[in-house]
């Protein structure tokens, strides 16, 4: 399952200090880039389309989401390939 | 009723070897018959590890290729009754023995052992696949970097398409200063990537230098790294003890404790 979520607003804490959290952004990209047969660059691109779908469909400024991707084995949910968009406003 | 536990990793230099040594020793002194086998075949090192390097005389390939008896292969730890050690051959390479060959072996250890613990060789060729073979579940090994973790998931893909029963996941060489300030990743930082059981986690602990450089393995003693071995064994046996919490502010009592360790 694909989930798509983001938090707006929230400040981005990699910049700077914590390299740990850099490590995991980073591994997780490769990771699920790997997994989905595809490259990080295509995965930047697709998160930026993404972004562009929900300003245009959503009529909201959304200029600091935060679009998250990941593969989760979670199939509680029903079918194993339901994309869920979750918008959370802060 | 024995078990056969393969502990494994992709990378190389995490710590599988320290692993087997430390999980056999803490097994041992729980009181299981244990052996642990190492397969990693042309560049064996569970030997010196556990102190055992001048008792070779026969190997596996040497029992797999009816050179010997199995017993005969066997070496009996210095200090732990009911401890063994099955040494690789140093002389040949991976393809001197093959699956069907290896779960052979394991098959016929399980007349005498309640634990089998292979070691496995760094990669995901011929050794690994060999390794694997006879085994019911695997402890993979990582350490919180991220080309260790990159690879731990790779393993934990080939294992389970490999229809492996059961996975769980060790994290090594952990550094709780500098977690806390945010410069490794932590323990639950790396089981949401690789989203497997945890099984222990183990400090970074200058105590595992000096045993390995002593050949003896320190499961069980007071050293951090020595009880969360021992935990790790206990657990394998089937008992439920929590796994600290590495991610917590170090309490003032261990502030203190890695104040005068600096020292």
């Amino acid at each position: 399952m694909i989930r798509f979520y983001h938090d707006s607003g929230r400040k981005r804490k990699t910049e700077g200090c914590s390299s740990g959290k850099a490590a995991k952004e980073r591994l997780e990209m490769v990771l699920l880039s790997e997994k989905m047969q595809s490259s990080p660059e295509m995965m930047i691109q697709m998160k930026k389309e993404i972004r562009e779908v929900i300003r245009k469909y959503l009529n909201a400024d959304y200029s600091e989401m935060n679009i998250q991707i990941e593969l989760t084995n979670d199939v509680k949910q029903g079918a194993e390939h339901v994309k869920t968009i979750q918008i959370k406003r802060l | 009723m024995s078990e056969v536990i393969v502990v494994t990793s992709g990378k190389g230099g995490v710590g599988k070897t320290t692993v087997t040594a430390n999980l056999g020793t803490g097994l041992a002194k729980l009181d299981k018959k244990t052996v642990l086998v190492d397969t990693d075949i042309g560049l064996r090192n569970l030997d010196v590890v556990m102190g055992l390097e001048n008792r070779i005389v026969y190997n596996m390939v040497d029992v797999i290729e009816g050179n010997c008896r199995l017993k005969q292969a066997l070496i009996r730890d210095k200090h732990i009754p009911g401890l063994y050690l099955m040494p690789a051959a140093q002389t040949r390479d991976k393809s001197a023995v093959n699956p069907e060959q290896m779960k052979k072996l394991v098959e016929e250890l399980e007349a005498h052992f309640e634990y089998i613990i292979l070691d496995c060789p760094a990669g995901i060729e011929q050794g690994f696949r060999n390794a694997v073979a006879g085994a019911d579940r695997a402890i993979v090994v990582t350490t919180p970097e991220v080309s260790a973790i990159r690879d731990a998931d790779r393993i934990i893909g080939l294992l389970e398409s490999g229809g492996m029963k059961q996975i769980d996941l060790l994290i090594n060489r952990l550094r709780q200063e500098m977690i806390s300030r945010g410069d490794m990743m932590s323990v639950e930082d790396v089981m949401e990537i690789l989203a497997v059981p945890l099984i222990g986690a183990v400090p970074d602990d200058r105590s595992i230098i000096i045993s390995t450089n002593q050949g003896e393995p320190l499961a069980g003693n007071d050293s951090p790294s020595g009880q969360a071995f021992f935990n790790i064994a206990r657990r394998v046996t089937g008992e439920e003890i929590p796994v600290p919490d590495f991610t917590k502010e170090p309490s003032f009592w261990n502030r203190m404790k890695e104040f005068f360790r600096k020292e």
